[in-house]
């Protein structure tokens, strides 16, 4: 009966299959290289306009940086006899003649509100209750150069709350008037989708008996965007297009493979299956479809994506290690069963973030301008997802390290038996243990990289960290280099795990070095067990 | 944003080493020529002391009273909106200086004597009027009124291709590049000079690095389920008034240096962020008769031992500010009589 390819591939072929796998990393990292960074911003200062009849609620008014009346809130002259309710703060994206490209993915605002001192209008609490009467629009490129006229997208009235303070100690007596308070910014919007070419915000922040009260004098008002970086995108989505093709090949030919055997697949098969699954659904390069289509649902799909993947990459981390343990009693199969314990912290954990996921944006679908952060309620909620999130994500990780450690406990343990054993299945054994140990330490490094560069790009913040004037984008190479490593790492492990076709003879199989052909020997044969270290393990259990 | 500011630091240390290669030695006998450096009167003299008429309002009017400027003249006319912008900033620069000095000896007067030696009104000056055109220029971009400054970061691209590829550059990085440009503080633009050429440039590169040191910056994690995948930064420029009182600051704290020495120094210890100028400030004391000083102390040095008088007067002052009921940009009040000393100098 045949092991796996790890365990029968000759050493020549295993170092060859490495490189390759090596070279596919660097090559992942090195695109990363040449993509910008993955997002910009742009911040946006606000036209002010006024609106001459704040009572008509036709929504198909717009204000653009073309309006008739346009004032300047510093200038005391040009305020006078207007009302809050008149102004409209107007912002269009992007600034310039330019236009947004679909390959920018989506659009995240964020307000930045400048208030200023004014001794009739201080600031008494700190923190403010802002009421937004934000609307947005869109329009596009007609064939002929033109645009057409604006058109409705999103209107919502929202509450967000913005800290202000003053600096008393620095500025004191008349030197207040008109000094600017310190306030915090506040996110307003998310579309999920840049499918229009021009985006349009009209803001107003209304005043009545319950509405912005407590605001001061706003002098300013800046919007900052956020959108994905074409050239980013389309690096991304060039990997997805490559390594999808890839992932469904190797699958095939895996699963092709554990049909050929005389057996039912092991469960440890059934789990690189459905991880290889989740990762060619990950790498399905749906994108592609957001070029014609309008899909503001891209980011709940992707981050639903990202999460079955992060789900069964960790479930399988927890049944390769207990396979390997074997917890099983003799001679019974696995089952997904015996790690209910183990998974259901895993399954917790996603249901809480898929909860908290479709909370947020799912709502964002129908307004973009929703956010769960913004009431009391919503962020304890938000709040207590993540927790709980966070509670299964170490009880998971206590459970790995725990059974990480009896493997490799239980592995020494067998292994103290091995000088007793004739030289042919001492040498087998030790190579495989040899290649078992070389896979597990693959495995912590994938882990290590993706949490160290998990880390690096919170402290790095691409352009800042490094020197100005250097093209090279660092945080891109980062994550194509991260997103290339799980794409050659989970290949590996269908290609190295699939079943092999060798079949040795029953003769003691010597050589030197690197030549030794781990071959099956006779004794193992044991049709229900798909790698001989598992049966080794289980065979020195039984001894 | 420490890390701009180190940068910027450090460029200005490289200008003026470059610089004192090839100046080696000229240092006390160049001093005379001052602020003419072969091109005329500098920029800064201009923007201050020229009376500028807006009669029309195309860009050629616009930058005529540039006139005399080859460098400025040319920029300001080849790109679109700067004309306003260079207009703005001496709006901000005079009214932020006049409002920050008024009780000070040196009101901010702009007389040409300020520009004929580095006195410490100078050194303000120059800070001053770069720090407003960095803020002016950051202002006008966040608008969308300059002209090609969506794509700083492509320097040579503002095509569309590169922006829908990378996106556009940050709106302070382009304004404080395009300041070094403007104001010929690069490199390449120390071909001639002198040792109060890069004094002066010198105390233009602090109004720089001051815009830079106010920027804020505020990050957004984007990724999946709100985690930090992609950490995003947003920057801000903080208000103009808190830069120029951070100028006033630097104004107050001053470094004198000498002539012969001042070019290591500027090499070696780059003053730590202070100003720098060479003569002592000419006697103000002059000028402050009649002046209103703010309380006694403020009287003592004001008025230069001449003593002051104390009046009083009735003003009319608003009072109860209330905010109307339906607006919050206007405010309801009651006109009160208070009694009020007024100091002034003899």
């Amino acid at each position: 009966m045949p092991g796996t390819i790890l365990e029968n591939l000759s050493g020549r072929k295993l170092s060859v299959l490495v490189t390759l796998l090596l070279a596919c990393q660097i090559v992942c990292f090195l695109v990363g290289l040449i993509a910008p960074s993955p997002a910009r911003t742009q911040g946006m200062l606000s036209t002010i306009c006024v609106d001459e009849n704040p009572e008509n609620d036709n929504i198909n008014r717009w204000f653009t940086k073309k309006c008739p009346k346009v004032i300047v809130l510093s200038n005391k002259k040009s305020i006078t006899g207007l009302q809050a309710n008149n102004l409209v703060f107007a912002v269009q994206m992007p600034l310039y003649d330019l236009d947004f490209s679909r390959w920018q993915q989506n659009l995240v605002g964020i307000l930045q509100i400048d208030i200023v001192y004014q001794t009739e209008q201080k600031i008494v609490e700190p923190i403010i209750e802002l009421t937004l009467d934000a609307r947005l629009a869109y329009s596009d490129k007609t064939p002929d150069g033109g645009t057409t006229p604006w058109q409705y997208y999103a209107h919502a009235e929202e509450k967000r709350y913005m800290e202000c303070t003053f600096d008393n100690t620095a500025v004191i007596g008349e030197e207040r008037e008109g000094y600017p308070y310190n306030c915090t910014m506040v996110p307003l919007f998310e579309l999920g989708c840049l499918y229009h070419d021009y985006y349009l915000m009209n803001l107003r922040l209304p005043y009545s008996e319950s509405k912005n009260t407590n605001l001061g004098k706003v002098e300013d008002v800046y919007l900052h965007t956020i959108h994905m970086n074409g050239g980013f995108t389309k690096i991304w989505v060039g990997l997805k297009t490559f390594f999808f093709p890839l992932i469904v090949g190797i699958m095939v030919w895996f699963w092709k493979r554990v049909h050929q055997l005389n057996r039912t697949p092991a469960l440890l098969e059934y789990v690189l299956v459905s991880l290889g699954g989740t990762l060619a659904f990950l790498n399905l390069p749906i994108e592609y479809l957001s070029l014609t289509f309008e899909m503001p649902y891209m980011l709940l799909l992707s981050d639903i994506r990202q999460g079955i993947f992060y789900a069964m990459l960790l479930s399988f981390w927890l049944i390769f290690a207990g396979e390997h343990m074997l917890i099983q009693d003799h001679g019974e199969r696995n089952t997904i069963k015996m790690y209910w314990k183990h998974l259901s912290t895993i399954v917790i954990g996603c249901l809480c973030l898929l909860v908290f996921d479709l909370c947020e944006r799912g709502i964002q679908l129908v307004n973009p301008f929703y956010s769960i952060w913004v009431t009391p309620i919503g962020t304890n909620l938000a709040l207590s997802f993540i927790i709980l999130a966070g509670i299964s994500a170490s009880l998971y990780f206590f459970f790995l390290c725990y059974m990480i450690w009896r493997v490799f406990k239980n592995i020494s343990v067998r292994r103290s038996i091995l000088p007793s054993m004739s030289q042919a299945r001492r040498l087998h054994y030790e190579g495989i243990i040899y290649r078992f140990n070389f896979l597990m330490l693959a495995t912590v490094i994938c882990a290590a990289v993706t949490v160290i560069s998990f880390i690096l790009s919170q402290v790095a913040e691409g352009q800042n960290k490094w020197d100005e004037n250097m093209e090279v984008e660092l945080t891109s190479a980062i994550h194509t280099g991260v997103y290339g490593m799980w794409n050659v790492y989970i290949c590996a492990m269908l290609m190295l795990y699939a079943p092999s076709h060798k079949q040795w003879p029953n003769e003691p199989i010597c050589g030197e070095g690197e030549e030794v052909e781990f071959s099956r020997l006779p004794a193992d044969a044991n049709a229900s067990e798909i790698s001989s270290l598992t049966t080794f393990a289980a065979k020195a259990n039984i001894e | 944003m420490k890390i701009l500011s180190r940068n910027n630091l450090a460029i200005i240390s490289v200008v003026f080493f470059v610089y004192c290669l090839i100046d080696g030695d000229s240092g006390a006998s160049s001093n005379k020529k001052y602020l003419r450096n072969g091109r005329g009167k500098s920029f800064v003299t201009v923007l201050f002391t020229k009376k500028y008429n807006n009669v029309t309002s195309n860009s050629k009017g616009l930058c005529r009273w540039l006139k005399g400027m080859k460098h400025q003249n040319k920029l300001c006319l080849n790109k679109e909106g700067l004309a306003e912008v260079i207009v703005d900033t001496r709006n901000i620069a005079i009214a932020s200086c006049t409002d920050n000095f008024q009780y000070e000896q040196w009101s901010c007067m702009l007389q040409k004597k300020l520009f004929k030696k580095v006195y410490r009104e100078t050194a303000l000056l120059h800070s001053l009027s770069t720090s407003a055109f960095t803020y002016t220029v950051a202002k006008a971009c966040a608008a969308g009124k300059l002209e090609n400054c969506e794509c700083a970061s492509h320097g040579k691209s503002d095509n569309p291709a590169a922006w829908q590829w990378g996106g556009c550059g940050d709106n302070t990085r382009f304004a404080r590049k395009f300041a070094y440009k403007f104001f010929q503080l690069r490199k390449k633009d120390f071909v001639t000079g002198d040792i109060v050429q890069s004094i002066l440039k010198y105390n233009s590169g602090i109004g720089i690095e001051v815009v830079m040191k106010y920027e804020e910056k505020i990050c957004k994690c984007q990724g999946f389920s709100g985690s930090c995948n992609y950490k995003i930064c947003v920057k801000r420029i903080r208000s103009f008034n808190e830069i120029a009182r951070e100028l006033k600051n630097r104004y107050h704290s001053a470094i004198q240096v000498e002539p012969d020495n001042s070019i290591v120094q500027i090499q070696k210890e780059r003053f730590d962020g202070h100003l720098v100028y060479l003569e002592n400030s000419p006697n103000f004391c002059t000028t402050t008769v009649g002046r209103r000083c703010k309380d006694a102390d403020n009287c003592a040095t004001l008025c230069c031992g001449r003593g002051f008088a104390t009046s009083s007067k009735t003003v009319k002052e608003i009072c109860n500010p209330r905010w109307r009921n339906e607006s919050i940009y206007e405010v309801k009040w009651d006109i009160c009589e208070r009694e009020e000393v007024v100091y002034s100098c003899q």
